[in-house]
């Protein structure tokens, strides 16, 4: 009983001094966590325990017993803190969502703002927000750039280089005289059909065009046009995109805000001990695959031919991706999709390396069981999945795009036949089939969004577009697509398409996140 | 002209009334710091011109660049400083958790000091009283008496009082209690003072 009283003085004494009230429920939890602590480190316990209370998020100076609960469990597993952190799947639901604040000139958390928290079933304020979010993200970035920054005062004026100035559409629609030379950022939209507009948060103009620089220009994308303004058309001279901003960019002027998702706090990019695990872990590898058809023999061959080969060095992680199965149709769709994940399940049980050391990662993809086409797409149902995830632990179904985290480095996946929408969907393709790769990794670096297209080619739940933004630039994007394979770096970050394993004669690639590297992959028949 | 950005910001704090923080004004203050570099590095061409061509007629220019260097240094640093004393007083007013809106207007190394502030605080207060600590954030000002007479506005639960009491908070109930104990509640406005 003294030594309790004798604990419990010391604990208000503590609180007190950092000036916290304890609610009585949290002093008797403490107190009764704290008995079994000796006389002569229960000083220093208190400390530790009133400096992880502090570091929680707190509303006023009453201690709640749920904040106590968790500062002690926080002081008892900070030790393993950094090994929760080393890899991790974020759904797309679960990304963390920023709002860009124009008048603090910062992102701020949605919790901070007036805006509701996202459902499925959007508002029409959603769908205006969608847009109005994606052009504000682009325009701070445009600020930012060097090209558009005001000189510093005093800093020697370089000939040939020119500063611009941007120019809202509201600023043209108010003239009445010619106005030559003007930038705007905007977005193209075809408001009738046939006559292509720009639009901005401040009105609409009518566009003429001629001259295009490297991309791929779809509608619903931002450009900046460059151009003169006469008679309320808007005469372009040349389209550019917004110039991309490499990720350190962005977190120096943001600090480290956690934009990608998962448990840590802070961004991982801050973290110096996760750098070193991720260099010192030299044979961390993630096998990549596209279009794994479950239900084909052939497939299931390689797959289980790459497994033997993986067995004696099996990689960190496999990145499967939909669809699983060759026919997605018919009512026994979603038996057979079973089936084939027995099957699949039954060729990794074989390999019991692969199977006790692997994570396995499956991505959806369009045609696969599930609500439609519109992005973000949630997981395979779990009464499809659920056996399977009894037989192999470490496997995790997620959502599509779906973003890991791995030590340092973020990974954005996305299944989805982009490069032929949006080829599709050009206002003009460029004369050179040869880059279209380039182009269209050019195109989504600079958006800053996965899919830039009219929603109507690739709809979104409104209220979760945020979670298809690519800001700031992830260190590898996987752009599983049945287009031909690639590997791309623009702007620090690595582009990946594997290719459709089944149609692109059994490719695959392989990231080793060590040296960031990609290794184009194949199976050959044997 | 050189310098003018600064004073800018110098001008922003000054004109908060006292012990208001504005937002930390990091845009401001890039463009001062780009500001001095590009000084910096004129007079580093310029001095290496006057050194190996003997050109004398450059000096001059170098010391109002340099001039404006140090006046840069110094009214960065004056800000830098001046909020410093604004959110150590925010300690002795608000208690040691600040409100929402205060705490964004800081970046994030003045919330890093404000926590080590706090800290070092507390380890002093607990140093003095003999063993007991003792609590230098209240009673600023000499209270006219300790204990006060206070009304419950809405149901707070449990409460519990340095000897060990525990009183139940329940809205419209009245109590005598402590006055330090109070201060807070009063100020979240779960208590009324009531003065009769």
């Amino acid at each position: 009983m003294d030594i309790a009283g004798k604990i419990k003085t010391n604990v208000s004494v503590g609180f007190k001094m950092r000036g916290l009230i304890l609610r009585p429920e949290a002093s008797r939890y403490l107190v009764e966590v704290l008995e079994s602590v000796s006389a002569s480190e229960l000083d220093d316990v208190i400390e530790k325990v009133l400096d992880a209370v502090e570091k929680q998020p707190l509303s006023s100076t009453m201690i709640e017993l749920s904040v106590v609960e968790s500062a002690v469990q926080g002081c008892t597993q900070s030790c393993d803190e950094t090994i929760d952190n080393v890899f991790n799947i974020i759904g797309a639901f679960d990304v963390p969502r920023y709002i860009y604040s124009t008048e603090r000139k910062k992102f701020v958390p949605i919790s901070m703002t007036s805006h509701s928290t996202p459902s499925l079933c959007g508002l029409a304020k959603d769908k205006a927000e969608l847009f109005r979010e994606r052009y504000t993200i682009l325009q701070q970035r445009i600020h930012r750039h060097q090209l558009f920054t005001p000189p510093a005062i005093g800093a020697a004026v370089e000939e040939g280089q020119n500063k611009f100035q941007l120019k809202t559409i509201e600023a043209l629609l108010g003239s009445t005289a010619k106005l030559g030379e003007v930038i705007v950022l905007g977005m193209i939209t075809q408001l009738k059909e046939g006559k292509f507009y720009l639009e901005d948060p401040s009105g609409t103009v009518q566009l003429e065009m001629s001259k295009f620089h490297n991309g791929l220009y779809t509608e619903s994308c931002f450009v900046l046009a460059e151009g003169w303004y006469e008679d309320s058309v808007f005469h372009v001279n040349g389209f550019g995109f917004p110039p991309t901003e490499s990720s350190s960019a962005t977190r120096a002027y943001y600090g480290d805000l956690n934009f990608f998702g998962g448990p840590s706090a802070t961004s991982v990019k801050a973290s110096a001990k996760l750098k070193q695990l991720e260099e010192e872990n030299e044979d961390a590898m993630f096998v990549i695959v596209s279009d794994v058809w479950l239900d084909s023999v052939e497939v299931m061959e390689k797959l289980n031919m790459m497994f033997s080969g993986y067995a004696s060095m099996p990689p960190t992680c496999f990145i499967l991706c939909g669809n699983f199965s060759s026919a997605p149709y018919g009512k026994t769709q979603i038996k057979s999709l079973k089936d084939s994940l027995k099957v699949l399940a039954d060729a990794i049980c074989a390999y019991p390396s692969i199977h006790s050391s692997c994570r396995f990662v499956f991505v959806p993809g369009p045609e696969d069981p599930g609500p439609g086409t519109i992005l973000p797409r949630p997981p395979l149902a779990d009464h499809i999945t659920d056996e399977f995830r009894q037989r192999v632990p470490f496997s995790v179904f997620t959502t599509n795009p779906c973003r890991i985290q791995y030590c340092s480095q973020e990974i954005v996946i996305i299944r989805e036949d982009l490069v032929n929408k949006m080829c599709r969907n050009c206002v003009r393709l460029p004369s050179n089939n040869l880059d279209i790769p380039n182009h269209f990794v050019k195109t989504i670096l600079s958006q800053g969004h996965l899919t830039p297209l009219p929603l109507y080619v690739s709809p979104v739940f409104w209220a979760y577009d945020y979670s298809l933004r690519v800001y700031p630039v992830p260190d590898v994007i996987v752009f599983a697509d049945k287009y031909d394979p690639f590997s791309i770096k623009n702007t620090d970050c690595l582009c990946v398409n594997p290719g459709s394993f089944p149609k692109s004669g059994f490719t695959f690639k392989v990231y080793y996140p060590s040296n960031r590297t990609v290794e184009d992959s194949k199976l050959q028949g044997l | 002209m050189f310098c003018e950005k600064v004073i800018e910001l110098i001008r922003e704090l000054h004109r908060m009334s006292d012990g208001q923080l504005p937002a930390f004004n990091e845009d401001g203050l890039r463009q001062v710091l780009q500001e001095m570099e590009a000084l910096y590095e004129q007079n580093q061409t310029d001095v290496n011109e006057a050194k190996s061509e003997g050109r004398a007629d450059l000096i001059p220019s170098i010391k109002l660049r340099h001039c404006c260097l140090l006046r840069n240094q110094r009214c960065v640093t004056a800000y830098c400083y001046d909020r410093l004393l604004r959110i150590r007083s925010l300690r002795w007013e608000y208690g040691s958790v600040l409100p929402a809106n205060v705490r964004f207007h800081m970046c994030a190394e003045e919330v890093q000091w404000f926590s080590q502030y706090k800290k070092s605080l507390a380890s002093f207060m607990r140093s003095l009283g003999g063993g007991e600590g003792l609590d230098l954030t209240q009673d600023m000002k000499p209270p006219k008496s300790l204990y006060i007479e206070v009304r419950c506005l809405k149901d707070h639960g449990e409460f519990e009082i340095d000897d060990g009491t525990v009183i139940l908070l329940k809205k419209n109930s009245q109590h005598f209690l402590p006055r330090w104990k109070c201060e807070q509640l009063i100020r979240q406005g779960v208590l009324e003072h009531v003065v009769s």
